[in-house]
Parts: C-alpha cells; sequence; structure tokens
C-alpha cells in the first residue's frame, strides 16, 4: 500500500488544528502545529513533507510572511494559505512573488481542502521528478566530463609516444635497438586495444537490455579455462577453478562473463613477479537461488586505503601495469544491472579476493 | 656545470623515447628514469648531502596513477632548497587543458612544458630556454 501524503497545518486556534487533523487523518498523514516555531521544528523531523497550510492570521506573524521565510530554507513542501477575503491584496502578491501555490478561503469545506492537496501532490510529484531527473542529468554530465578528459589523455597518450617512436625508430640501424622498441610499441598498441574494448563494454552496459538465459557454470568454467590456458602457462600462474552449482540459475550471460572476464585478468595481471607460487583461483557456487563467485589471487594487493576508490571510473590504484581504469567501473556497472554485489579483500604484497554475489533472476 | 636528466612517466614507451631524443641532442648526457613519481622523490630527496655544480632537468609526466605529477611538485617543493635548487621541473603533457596549465605554471619549481608528443628540437629549445649558459658551453 502507498504511503500517505504527509500534511503540515498551522493555526494558532487549537480548535482548528482538532478538526483539521479529524476530518483528514484516515487520508493523510497530518501533523499540526499551533505557533511558527513549532511548525518549523515539524519541517526539521519530516523532510518528507509535502504540503504545508497555514493560516494567515497569526499573532507573531503572518503565515504570508512566514511562507516567504521557509520558502529557502524547505523549497520542497508545497505552501498553501488559509485566509478569509479581507487579506486578499496581501495574498495576490505573495501567490505573484511564488511563495505559495494557491489559497484556500475560509471556513474551507472538505472538499476545498482535498481539491487543494491533490493539486498541490501532483505539483510536488512534477518537481521532485524533475529534481531527481536533474541529479541523473548532472551525473550523466559529469562522466561525461570525465570522459572527455580522460579519453583524450588515454587515447592520445599512447598514439603520441607511437608517434614519437616512429620518429626515434627513422635514425635507428641496430636491430636489436629497432626491436626493443617495437615491443615496447607493441604494449602501446595493445593498452589501446584493451582501452576500447573496455568504451565498448561500457557502452553495452549503458544501454544494453538484458538478455536473461539458464547457466551452466561447469560450461562456463571450461570457458575460462581455454582462455587464459596461454596466460597460465606463460606466466606461470596456477589456475585452479572450481564450481558447485546445485541448481539452475537465471541470469544475463555476456554480463556475468564481464564481470569474471575482469576479475581474473587483473588476477592474473596483477601479480607479483619474483613470486614462484604465482596463483588464481576461481570458485563458482549456486545455492538457494544465489550464485556466489570469488575470484582470488596471491598478487601484489591493493592498499586498504585504495579500495573504495577502485571502482571509479578512470582510478588506477597501480602504476607498475597498464589498466585503463574502466574495468572495475564497469564490473560495478554490470553488478547495478544484475542487482548484485561485490566485496573486496585485499592486503598489499598478500593477494586480493574479489567476491560477487548475484540472484537469479 | 653538469647537466642531467630525470625523466619520470608511467609508460615505459614514454620514458624510452624521452631518453632516446635526450642522447639525440646531447649524446654524452646522463638519463635517469623512473616510472613511478614516488621513486624519483626518493632518489631526489637522498641527494641532500651534494652541493655539487650538478643541475638536473626534470621532465615530469602529469597524468599518472597513485602519484601524479601535481602531487609530485607538491612534495617536491616541501624537500630542503638547497636540494630544489639543482633541479628543474618540465611538465610533460599530452593534452594542453588550459585549467591544468594554469595551475602548473603557478608553482615556482615548475620552468616549462613539454607537450607530447616531444621533439628533439623542443627539447634543446626547452634546455636552453632554461639555461641560456648551456648553450654556449657545448
Amino acid at each position: 500500500m502507498q504511503e500517505k501524503i504527509k500534511i503540515l497545518y498551522i493555526d494558532d486556534e487549537i480548535n482548528n488544528l482538532i478538526s483539521f487533523k479529524a476530518t483528514f487523518r484516515l487520508n493523510y498523514s497530518v501533523f499540526t502545529a499551533a505557533n511558527t516555531a513549532e511548525a518549523v521544528h515539524c519541517l526539521e523531523q519530516h523532510t518528507d513533507l509535502r504540503i504545508v497550510f497555514c493560516d494567515q492570521r497569526m499573532p507573531d506573524k503572518t503565515g504570508v510572511e512566514f511562507f516567504a521565510e521557509i520558502r529557502t530554507t524547505f523549497p520542497l513542501p508545497v505552501r498553501i494559505l488559509i485566509t478569509g477575503y479581507t487579506d486578499i491584496e496581501s495574498v495576490i502578491s505573495a501567490i505573484n512573488k511564488g511563495n505559495i501555490f494557491r489559497y484556500v478561503k475560509k471556513p474551507w469545506t472538505d472538499a476545498d481542502i482535498f481539491s487543494a492537496i491533490e493539486e498541490a501532490n501532483n505539483f510536488y510529484q512534477a518537481s521532485a521528478m524533475l529534481a531527481i531527473k536533474n541529479r541523473e542529468l548532472q551525473k550523466a554530465y559529469d562522466e561525461l566530463d570525465k570522459f572527455a578528459y580522460s579519453v583524450s589523455h588515454d587515447l592520445r597518450g599512447p598514439l603520441s609516444g607511437i608517434l614519437g617512436a616512429i620518429d626515434v625508430a627513422k635514425d635507428m640501424h641496430d636491430p636489436h635497438e629497432i626491436r626493443e622498441l617495437l615491443e615496447l610499441m607493441e604494449q602501446s598498441v595493445k593498452k589501446l586495444d584493451v582501452y576500447i574494448l573496455s568504451m565498448h563494454d561500457y557502452y553495452s552496459l549503458q544501454r544494453g537490455e538484458l538478455k536473461i538465459t539458464s547457466i551452466n557454470f561447469d560450461h562456463l568454467a571450461g570457458e575460462f579455462r581455454d582462455i587464459y590456458k596461454v596466460y597460465a602457462e606463460t606466466g606461470q600462474i596456477r589456475f585452479n577453478i572450481t564450481v558447485d552449482q546445485r541448481e539452475s540459475f537465471r541470469s544475463d550471460e555476456n554480463i556475468l562473463k564481464l564481470i569474471l572476464n575482469n576479475l581474473v585478468s587483473n588476477a592474473f595481471k596483477y601479480q607479483k613477479k619474483d613470486n614462484d607460487q604465482k596463483s588464481v583461483d576461481l570458485m563458482m557456487e549456486v545455492i538457494n537461488g544465489t550464485a556466489t563467485l570469488t575470484v582470488s589471487d596471491n598478487g601484489i594487493g591493493i592498499r586498504k586505503t585504495d579500495h573504495l576508490q577502485i571502482f571509479e571510473l578512470f582510478s588506477r590504484a597501480i602504476s607498475q601495469e597498464a589498466g585503463s581504469g574502466v574495468g572495475l567501473y564497469n564490473v560495478k556497472g554490470a553488478l547495478l544491472k544484475l542487482n548484485g554485489e561485490i566485496t573486496v579483500d585485499s592486503e598489499l604484497h598478500q593477494g586480493t579476493i574479489f567476491k560477487v554475489i548475484i540472484l537469479s533472476k | 656545470m653538469n647537466l642531467s636528466f630525470i625523466v619520470i612517466d608511467n609508460s615505459d614507451l614514454d620514458c624510452y623515447i624521452a631518453k632516446k631524443l635526450i642522447k639525440r641532442v646531447f649524446p654524452k648526457m646522463q638519463v635517469k628514469h623512473f616510472l613511478a613519481a614516488a621513486e624519483a622523490l626518493e632518489h631526489i630527496g637522498k641527494d641532500a648531502g651534494s652541493v655539487s655544480e650538478n643541475s638536473t632537468i626534470i621532465i615530469l609526466d602529469l597524468l599518472m596513477p597513485q602519484m601524479n605529477g601535481f602531487e609530485f611538485i607538491e612534495a617536491f617543493e616541501l624537500l630542503p632548497l638547497a636540494i630544489q635548487k639543482n633541479y628543474y621541473v618540465v611538465v610533460l603533457t599530452t593534452i594542453l587543458d588550459k585549467r591544468d596549465l594554469d595551475k602548473v605554471l603557478r608553482y615556482t619549481s615548475v620552468h616549462g612544458i613539454l607537450d607530447k608528443p616531444i621533439t628533439s628540437e623542443k627539447i634543446s629549445g626547452i634546455i636552453y630556454d632554461i639555461i641560456p649558459e648551456f648553450k654556449n658551453m657545448e
């Protein structure tokens, strides 16, 4: 059931407060205040108050004055004045200044109040939606800003490096020297490639629809074993996969793969160079409609102070390897789509464990 | 006067190129490189005792993970003045972002800006700008 709309009514005549509350408490959640100080206190306590009714004639200040005051401090609630005909001049000016949404004339009828609440609530919802949309827009805009800045650096950085290398290579005659340079250039080209692929992932995550199918984790394990075989052999890294799937599981296979690929490739990438027991473990477990995917390694680890930041766009905690700063951000975005969660447990120089929990769709 | 170089850039390729280009202009020049700014800072900090006539030009990339160029400059300017006076920081940038540029030029230790891709002409140009006497000595 929908929660009742919260309404505040301010009037110095206690009898009015009582009868107002008695009439409307069934339909709305009604708060009352006998003076403006009480009203302000109530507004502070209940930030989700939607509509404020206020009597015009009160001993300490008029309703118009009160509304003008709270307009900036509490901009969200819709303000409605209750008044007799005698104050009509000040009411008109208050409405024109935008301090008051509308007014209800005294003595009010139930129908007047109901219709005022309905109108005010529609107005509130429209402006609240606008605020939400604005926040979303601001977020998209911030992301775009980061994007433009980082794309120009991350694309142009390796490119200008390669350009510089070509310039240097023109004067080289020693084949060994040229070979060394070519290998460095290859790294830069690969970095560009990884970057562009992760951009593609980012885009398809933002725009793509979910394709839910039944997931066979044994099958997935086989695929990963094949993909990472070369990396395991050349890097002398032990890659161990265990699967314990006791029931069927439904999710988007491509997004699952994106998550696992990012985590597993990171585990392979961030190994300690001098370690002769390098290992990467992938555990996939499905019980009670929940998949728990754990990727652990005994690599270089992540400083505790960097744990929060690693999921941010374009953040890179490690300097020694080429990261795009998009991988884990995409993992976070992917989990948002699947309503999943990720936690990281890591100690510098000890290794890293990423744990992902996803519910079956 | 002796001149040497330190290149700080997290990209292997960029360090390699900078070294090659410097050597092309000044074949006998000593050039060190660091992939992490923190390591370079440690190296420079150890320089404490040397009251030598050595001057070092630091070619510094701005956007680096962990300690970035700005953080390096901030930390560098906290080093004893006796060390600082031997170094000239030249900032290396990919994109000439106006905001970054203004910020960078406010630091007293920053003596110049090089935009990528760097060339031997750009390197010799900036060195003669910073240390005009060097041209006569070569």
